[in-house]
Formats: structure tokens, sequence, C-alpha cells
């Protein structure tokens, strides 16, 4: 199954089967997640209505992980099977968790501010997250360093698998470390300690997001396929002058 | 309506907070859809230009 979608004219022909059905997914998670967010949820006991910030910024910092999972899969994927299609897939989800760890942190510091009384701490959990950020900015420099595509391929998706030992840092980082970021509160293992009101638009925002992400990636992964056919084709065009004139 | 926009003495933190992620989301989204359209018109445009030297299958059943 992996081996069949590593051609990309077979990958092409399903992400772009998928790619209507996940726009539309994303336009009305997203529309009911704000909806939920801001109409049809309560503020918070304690932090009243500064709670609103949650449904952007908690949904922000679990794409800002997931994405750089999916980097991490990608990257092994492509180093072992040799898949080129994941290379680029990493190279397109990169961007894109970039942008969601910087929401994630600019929205956690507007958040910050009125609720602990300022816009940053050194702490476990802010700190390992600006790491991410830096990581996302590194495997993109580097990918893009070298003349020849592949090497900066392979050298970027080792610094994505080195860089994985940051996901269980940031996820344990509230357990493992004395912080002013509160633990979490929807992955309890019994039950999230969480009100439904609250819990039913960042799902909603969560899931939008991740659809945001999958529509993303496809449109990233079809522009670069296109961009690396436009230089073989030019490529072929030049030795074939060479060799005839 | 009204009381939907006004988030009392935290509006000055939420909206920038919102304001931010809908740029820089809005941002990520409409380049990438340019970037792919212009890279996509390229790719036909030389496509197009080239001259065929193979041709694996002929469905208008013409002598290629």
């Amino acid at each position: 199954m992996l081996q069949k979608y590593a051609n990309p004219k077979r990958f092409l022909t399903l992400a772009n089967s998928v790619l209507p059905w996940t726009t539309c997914a994303t336009v009305i998670l997203i529309v009911a997640g704000l909806y939920f967010a801001f109409a049809a949820s309560p503020p918070d006991y304690q932090q009243g209505q500064t709670v609103r910030i949650m449904y952007v910024h908690v949904p922000s910092a679990w794409m800002a992980m997931f994405a750089y999972a999916f980097i991490v899969v990608a990257s092994a994927v492509g180093l072992i099977w040799k898949h080129p299609v994941a290379h680029v897939g990493a190279l397109a989800a990169a961007p894109i968790g970039a942008c969601f760890t910087l929401i994630c942190l600019a929205t956690g510091s507007l958040w910050g501010k009125p609720m602990w009384g300022t816009w940053w701490v050194w702490d476990a959990r802010l700190t390992s997250v600006l790491i991410l950020f830096f990581l996302y900015l590194g495997f993109i420099a580097l990918a893009n360093a070298f003349d020849d595509s592949s090497r900066g391929e392979k050298a970027s998706a080792i610094l994505a698998l080195i860089g994985g030992i940051n996901l269980p840092i940031i996820k344990f980082s509230v357990d493992w470390w004395n912080t002013l970021h509160q633990p979490a509160s929807v992955s309890k293992i019994d039950m999230p300690s969480i009100h439904s009101s609250m819990l039913t638009p960042l799902l909603l925002m969560g899931i939008g997001f991740t659809a945001l992400f999958v529509t993303l990636v496809i449109i990233r992964v079809r522009a670069e396929l296109a961009s690396r056919r436009i230089n073989a084709l030019r490529a072929a065009k030049i030795h074939a002058e060479v060799a005839g004139g | 309506m009204t009381e939907v926009f006004n988030m009392g003495e935290y509006s000055m933190y939420i909206w920038p907070a919102w304001g931010f992620a809908v740029l820089v989301l809005g941002g990520l989204v409409i380049a990438s859809v340019r970037v792919m359209q212009a890279r996509e018109r390229e790719l036909a445009e030389l496509e197009a230009a080239k001259p065929r030297r193979r041709r694996q299958k002929n469905p208008e059943g013409k002598s290629a």
C-alpha cells in the first residue's frame, strides 16, 4: 500500500479525490467550532472570557505536535523505504506546523498576560514549544540548503528524527517539572476534566485544524511535485539542445 | 450579536489572539494555493510546448 503511493502520479490521483472533502470538512468544522467557541459556550468561572483564547491556543498546540509527528513518520518512511513522496510530504508539512506553533506561542502569550501577569516565562512547557518552533525552522532551512535536493531531504529527515525526542518532552513537561502552565485536561486517562460545553468547541476546532492541515499538505505537495516536474523537463530540454547542437 | 463581540476587559487579549491566528492561517492558505496554481500553470505550458517523442496511448486513433 505504501509502495503503491510512492508513485507521484498515483498519489496525486488519490490526493485530488480527497481534496474537495477535506476542504469542505475544514470550512464546516471551523465555522461550527467558532460558533461554539464564541456564542454557545459560557465564560470560565475562574478565567472569565479569556477562556475563548483556549479554543485557538489548544488546537494550535495539538496541531504543532501532530504536524511534527507527521514529519517524523514521513521522514522515517522516506529514509527507510526511499519513498520519494514521503520526503515531499514532510517538506510540505513543515511550514504548516511552524505556523501552528507560532499561533500557539502568540495566543499563549496573549492568554498568559491577563491570567499569569506575564507574557512569557522560561519554564519547561513554554521553552520546549519554542524549541519545537526552531526545529521547524531548522528543518526547512536544512532541506533547502543543498543544491542537490535529495541530499537536503536526507539531512533534514535525520534532523526531524532526532528532534522527535522533543515531542514527549513537550507532552510530559507539565508533569515532570514545576511549571506555570496547567496540566492536561482533555487527554486524562479516566475522564476529561472539562465540561462538554467547552470540550465541544475544542474538539471541533481541533478536527477542523486537522482537516485544514491535510488540505494544505495536499496543496503544497501538488505544488512541489509540479515544480520538480518543471525542473526535470527544463533539464531534459537543455540536455536535448546540447546534444542536438 | 454585540454580546458576542463584547468580551469586556479582556477584549484587548482575546481579539488579537484570534486575529493573529486568522492572519497567519489565512496567509498560509492564500500563499499555498497561489504557488500551486502558478507552478501547475507553468508545468501545463511546458508540457504543451514540448514535442511528444513517444506516445504510449493513442486515444484519438490518429497516427502519431
